[in-house]
């Protein structure tokens, strides 16, 4: 779970937008967290862009460049328009969503009669952000109203617009985008910074005040008196005012500032790590300067909270590649100064080390269909809380890669399969599975294929299953499929024949002497043993039983020397058994590799 | 200005929670307690809240407005209207349980409705017979007269069709029902009982507007009638207290029109409100104060003015004389001033009342004559005049609800077209082309003009450009050739400017659709305050407005008390109505009458002076004089 610090009572659960970019068409359920992910240009930061329309904490114009352009199209028809709905809900202290507003509350008062409810009398806020062209003006006019009602996603003209929306109806839901290049030097610098906007008001007692002002200038004395050079040009200077007029002490040299609100201007930060000396923030690294200016935000964000008795501010970030620059441990630790910041965080991410700590409820899938965004999520109908759980774990496991996959390999999780398989696959692509972006899951011994099938569907990963062959097994796999949608046919599906398991599989006649080999290698202390095993072996009556049995006593030994010696084989043919060959061919055809070994 | 509270009226600013009753005299200064104790909630009372505040008029909620505008976020912390707008509101946001999917056409104006049921009943071979078997015209039109009296009455007491005895009854009012929604609209009666039926039918609705509303104020409370005052307890419910009603028995003048002051006495029961009297009077001069104390005796005044004042009788032989005394009565005035008058009297800070609008048309014609400034409050709706901005007017109607079949039957008539309205119906299926059909079918300029202007405004549902239709009116208005027409025209579209102007004010920022704004001039909301001139007003919209100097006109027995008024309960309401009168009047007050005047058929007919001029003590008891009119 995330951390929801202090509920501001509203929380914002869905956003709908038109026609912005590539996102034609994209309905974007949002939580107390949400991670995007999805490639580069997939339309992650268009989507947070689209939110900065809407409810930004400053102003965005939109230009031509912003509407929607099919690639059939040479210029944007001057009738299309941007809409951004943003679905709004109560909440109670914990942040779960309530039926109605209370009586006294903030929200009640600032949208009043711009609060609709739907057929079962549930309070809810509905914001459109429309903007149209406007020809006398020649740019694009910005509009928000309140909408009476939420629309199937496929009818939002036919939504019932209410009041207009002022702003400072707008503000207690400023979204604060902190983007890639955020930097904290930047904030020291700039006057709109929430650094600046923190240290503005230090808020000092007036005697305290006068008391330090007192001291500065006997500093500045001293540093005069003591100062031969200063001494000099201040002579120079009285100049001045013998030929302007003024008094004698009307010149006088201040090597550092005599009021205190010019003093923080220019504040700094040190910093040292262990063992390093301590030197100004805004000389680290981007990484350190980028963190220190997401926990700046974070500071900015929680001073402000507490400040306006927290139930009136919703606070809304959005946070642009938190990892960027970052050391992968530096990541890991990250997300836990992520879950501090209060509000509704939305996080667009490639970092696997962040997406791990997710759980998978909260990702948002970005991909491009031709010209338009399509944005996905996980379908968790008919999945119990086991099954999610049993996600979240091999996420975190797989540090998040699962999600990034560029293909799913799904089995029982048995030992064999798991060594092996990246073997063959390395061999067969000449890179090893990781570098091809395939992921290779065990989903445990009790065949729960369908989470992961989901996962794969919902984030359009191309799956495939390779499974055992005895009934049981394939039984469940089966089921696992239906329930998924899928059919049992599937040609993403591969058993091993004749209801054998993997080790009877390749317990056959061709790898009788590569496997036998094996073992005895495996096996064998000194040169000696070796031999007598050699004979051992000989003497066997049913070596492949035997073979068989040898390997599934101890899988977790044989399973990646069962794949090394088969891919070493000599005759191409025998290097991939058939059905990983055929799973290998099926792969390469879709996700566009070459066999290389 | 900034006048100290006197004690009482600190009590209701600073009053809290729980239910409140105000009895507050004329000149009391009521509205100032309304608006100061609003004020201070916003102000000082912690946590979120907004505050409903419901006033009888237009003008006492515009003028509240004006005097809160300084207060931060107002329009978003505060509801102030009418408790018709206020229906409006809700039901434009919540009305899809009662059948309003989206904002309603208002029919406001008697004529319209009547219409509608005349419509309605000739298409029902029952009603048809019903009124057929009355031969003469005229009385066929007095029973459509008092089926639509009879229809008001039943939603004023929230009464549905099928709650009626009669069957006539219960088919006509059925019959007129379905023709209103046939055209998409709503009268204003059905404003209230719509509502009422929503926060009957929908508790949860009502939770909403009780969530959100933690105050809620009633101004004139003695002139809720049924529907409203149910209205207001199904919006407060069973656990809604802190009502504040602010009412006086003694100022009721809509009894005729099915309010009544009992309803004071029912709130102080149903929500065991606390009661707290206002009986100072710190408007008007101690001769208006006892003039009024003559006509009602129960009036009791505790703080008063130490200004005199004065009063006058101004007797003319006919109307036209009685108009030129007033006239020159002001004039002096205006030259000389009053030594109980600060400053210059203007002819902004004067007034002529009359009881009904008849009283007031002489002298309206000696203003014409002289040419001083004036404007009329007579009728609360406004009305164009010319016929091109009459046409402007139901074209605006027909964009926004093209399904209005009245008004396009009118239309069609206005401009002898020989379609139908079915044969638009097929072509058009929205506003704007029902308008590209309907311009195919006219010839004349002014047509194509009123056409045109429409189309100007590049109408869509949420929104239009409403200036540019009138300054396309503006440009053709003033190509007319014909003098009369064209100023009639150039008046007509200077009040719809003056209407948009005002609206914009009411909705700074705001939603400006076609819908909303005609919603808002059919409500009345967009009337302005105050004006410039000397002010003719009946005594009903009078109410709640005072002035320097006051005239009440027409002062003679059959006009004031008025001759219907027979039996002891309309003359006690026509002596509040003269004490509503009177009390308008913040220092000088002047009664004048004609001691002839010309009957609407031609001959001259002597007038006694009003028996209140003898209440008053400005006429002795005559008893030769009486016998004489006998």
């Amino acid at each position: 779970m995330c951390a929801v610090l202090q509920s501001s009572g509203i929380k914002i659960i869905e956003v709908r937008i038109r026609n912005f970019r590539s996102l034609k068409e994209v309905d974007v359920p949002l939580d107390w967290l949400t991670v995007l992910i999805g490639e580069n240009n997939a339309g992650k930061t268009s989507f947070l862009d689209a939110l900065f329309v809407a409810i930004g904490a400053g102003r965005r114009s939109i230009s031509i460049d912003d509407i929607y352009l099919a690639k059939s199209e040479k210029t944007v028809p001057k009738d299309r328009d941007v809409i951004i709905d943003l679905l709004i809900r109560p909440t109670d202290d914990s942040g779960n969503i309530t039926d109605a507003f209370q009586a006294g509350e903030y929200w009640i008062e600032l949208y009043g009669e711009g609060i609709s409810q739907d057929d079962n009398d549930r309070d809810f806020i509905a914001i459109r952000t429309q903007m149209k062209w406007n020809a006398t003006e020649g740019e694009y006019e910005v509009e928000r109203k309140f909408l009476g009602d939420w629309q199937d996603p496929g009818r939002l003209d036919q939504s019932k617009t209410k009041k207009t929306v002022s702003a400072n109806q707008i503000k207690p839901l400023s979204l604060y985008l902190l983007d890639a290049k955020r930097d904290i030097k930047e904030e020291f610098q700039s006057r709109s910074s929430f650094w600046y906007k923190l240290i503005s008001d230090l808020g000092l007692e007036n005697e305290l005040i006068d008391e330090i002002e007192y001291e500065l200038d006997k500093i500045n004395e001293g540093i005069i008196s003591g100062s031969g050079v200063l001494n000099h040009i201040q002579e120079h200077l009285n100049g001045l005012y013998k030929t302007i007029g003024g008094d004698r002490e009307s010149v006088s040299i201040t090597p550092i500032t005599r009021h205190l609100r010019d003093l923080s201007k220019g504040m700094d930060v040190n910093y040292s790590t262990k063992g390093a000396q301590s030197f100004p923030l805004a000389r680290h690294g981007m990484g350190t300067r980028s963190l220190a200016a997401v926990l700046t935000f974070r500071a900015y964000m929680t001073w402000k909270q507490r400040n306006s008795d927290g139930r009136n501010i919703h606070p809304m970030l959005a946070l642009e590649e938190p990892e960027s620059h970052l050391h992968p441990q530096a990541q890991r630790a990250l997300f836990f100064q992520i879950e501090e910041i209060p509000g509704q965080r939305i996080i667009s991410t490639h970092s696997p080390y962040i997406a791990g700590q997710t759980d998978v409820s909260k990702f948002r899938h970005f991909r491009k269909v031709g010209d338009n965004t399509v944005v996905t999520l996980m379908d968790i109908a008919g999945l119990d809380q086991d099954d999610i759980h049993k996600i979240d774990r091999m996420v975190m496991n797989t540090r998040g890669e699962i999600i990034y996959a560029n293909a799913l390999v799904l089995f029982e999780g048995e030992q064999t399969e798991d060594q092996a398989l990246p073997i063959f696959a390395e061999k067969y692509w000449g890179q090893h599975p990781n570098a091809l972006g395939i992921s290779m899951v065990g989903v445990g011994g009790d065949g729960l294929y369908l989470p992961f099938i989901r996962l794969a569907k919902s984030f359009q990963i191309p799956w495939y299953i390779f499974s055992d062959g005895e009934n049981v097994t394939v039984t469940k796999v089966k089921r696992a499929l239906t329930k998924a949608g899928e059919s049992i046919s599937s040609t993403r599906l591969f058993i091993i024949p004749d209801e054998k398991c993997f080790e009877e599989y390749i317990s056959v006649e061709e790898y009788k002497d590569v496997l036998i080999d094996m073992i005895i290698c495996t096996q064998s202390q000194n040169p000696m043993h070796k031999a007598a095993l050699k004979e051992e072996w000989i003497r066997k009556t049913d070596p492949l039983n035997d073979i068989c049995s040898t390997l599934k006593k101890d899988k977790t030994l044989y399973g990646k020397r069962i794949a090394e010696a088969i891919i070493d084989m000599e005759n191409e043919d025998l290097r991939f058994p058939p059905l990983i060959r055929s799973l290998f061919e099926k792969m390469s055809g879709d996700l566009g590799l070459e066999k290389k070994g | 200005m900034n006048i100290q509270l006197s004690k009482t009226q600190c009590r209701i600013v600073q009053h809290g929670e729980g239910p409140l009753l105000v009895v507050a005299g004329p000149g009391s200064g009521k509205t100032r307690v309304l608006t100061e104790r609003i004020r201070r909630l916003l102000n000082e009372d912690k946590g979120h809240f907004r505050i409903l505040a419901l006033t009888f008029t237009n003008k006492a909620a515009n003028e509240m407005k004006d005097r809160l505008s300084e207060t931060p976020n107002i329009d978003q912390r505060a509801f102030i209207g009418t408790l018709h707008s206020f229906c409006m509101e809700v039901l434009a946001n919540r009305g899809k349980p009662v059948g309003i999917e989206k904002l309603p056409s208002i029919f406001e104006s008697y004529q319209d409705r009547k219409q509608v049921l005349s419509q309605a009943v000739m298409e029902d071979p029952y009603l048809r017979h019903k009124l057929n078997i009355i031969l003469d015209a005229k009385s066929q039109d007095r029973r459509l007269n008092s089926w639509l009296d009879m229809i008001s009455a039943a939603k004023n007491n929230l009464y549905l069709p099928e709650m009626l005895d009669d069957e006539t009854e219960r088919q006509v009012y059925e019959a007129y029902n379905n023709g209103l929604r046939v055209s998409g609209a709503v009268d204003f009666d059905d404003l209230l009982l719509l509502t009422y039926r929503l926060f009957q039918e929908r508790p949860k609705i009502a939770d909403f507007y009780r969530r959100q509303y933690r105050y809620i104020c009633i101004d004139e409370g003695q002139d809720l009638n049924e529907a409203q005052y149910q209205v207001i307890r199904a919006l407060c419910g069973l656990e809604h207290r802190n009502v504040m009603i602010v009412g006086d028995k003694k100022q009721a003048i809509f009894v005729w029109n099915g309010a009544n002051p009992k309803y004071l006495d029912q709130f102080e029961q149903d929500f065991g409100a606390k009661k707290i009297f206002m009986n100072d009077n710190f408007r008007s001069s101690q001769v208006v104060v006892n003039v009024a104390k003559s006509l009602v005796s129960e009036y009791e005044v505790e703080g008063q003015l130490p200004i005199v004042g004065s009063i006058e009788l101004i007797e003319g032989m006919d109307e036209q004389h009685e108009a030129s005394l007033v006239l020159d009565y002001i004039q002096k005035l205006l030259n000389e001033g009053h030594r109980d008058v600060e400053g210059p009297i203007t002819l902004e800070r004067c007034a002529l009342l009359g009881r009904n609008r008849y009283a007031l048309s002489a002298v309206e014609d000696e203003l014409n004559k002289r040419q001083w400034p004036y404007y009329k409050q007579l009728s609360a709706q406004h009305e164009s005049e010319s016929d091109l901005i009459q046409d402007f007017e139901i074209g605006l109607r027909l964009v926004v609800n093209p399904f209005d079949r009245l008004h396009l039957s009118m239309l069609l008539k206005r401009w002898n077209m020989r379609e139908g309205i079915s044969y638009f119906n097929q072509r058009a299926d929205d506003g704007l082309s029902l308008l590209s059909a309907l311009k195919k079918r006219v010839s004349n300029d002014d047509q194509i003009a009123v056409i045109q202007a429409i189309e100007s405004m590049e109408w869509t549902e949420q929104n239009f450009k409403f200036i540019n239709a009138i300054k396309y009116l503006d440009d053709y208005a003033n190509n007319i050739i014909n003098q009369d027409e064209r100023a009639l025209i150039l008046e007509d579209i200077k009040i719809w400017q003056k209407h948009w102007d005002y609206y914009l004010r009411l909705q700074p920022g705001g939603s400006h659709t076609l819908t909303s704004f005609l919603g808002q001039v059919a409500l009345g909301t967009t009337q302005q305050p105050r004006q410039e001139g000397l002010a003719l007003l009946t005594v009903h919209s009078a109410k709640g407005l005072e002035f320097d100097v006051v005239v009440v006109m027409g002062m003679a027995e059959g006009t004031f008390p008025d001759y219907r008024a027979r039996n002891a309960a309309a003359l006690e309401e026509e002596k509040r109505d003269a004490f509503v009168a009177v009390t308008r009047s913040k220092r000088l007050l002047a009664f004048s009458y004609p001691k002839t005047k010309v009957m609407p058929w031609g001959s001259k007919r002597k007038q006694n002076p009003s028996i209140y001029l003898e209440t008053v003590g400005l006429i002795k008891h005559d008893k030769s004089k009486k016998t004489n009119a006998s």
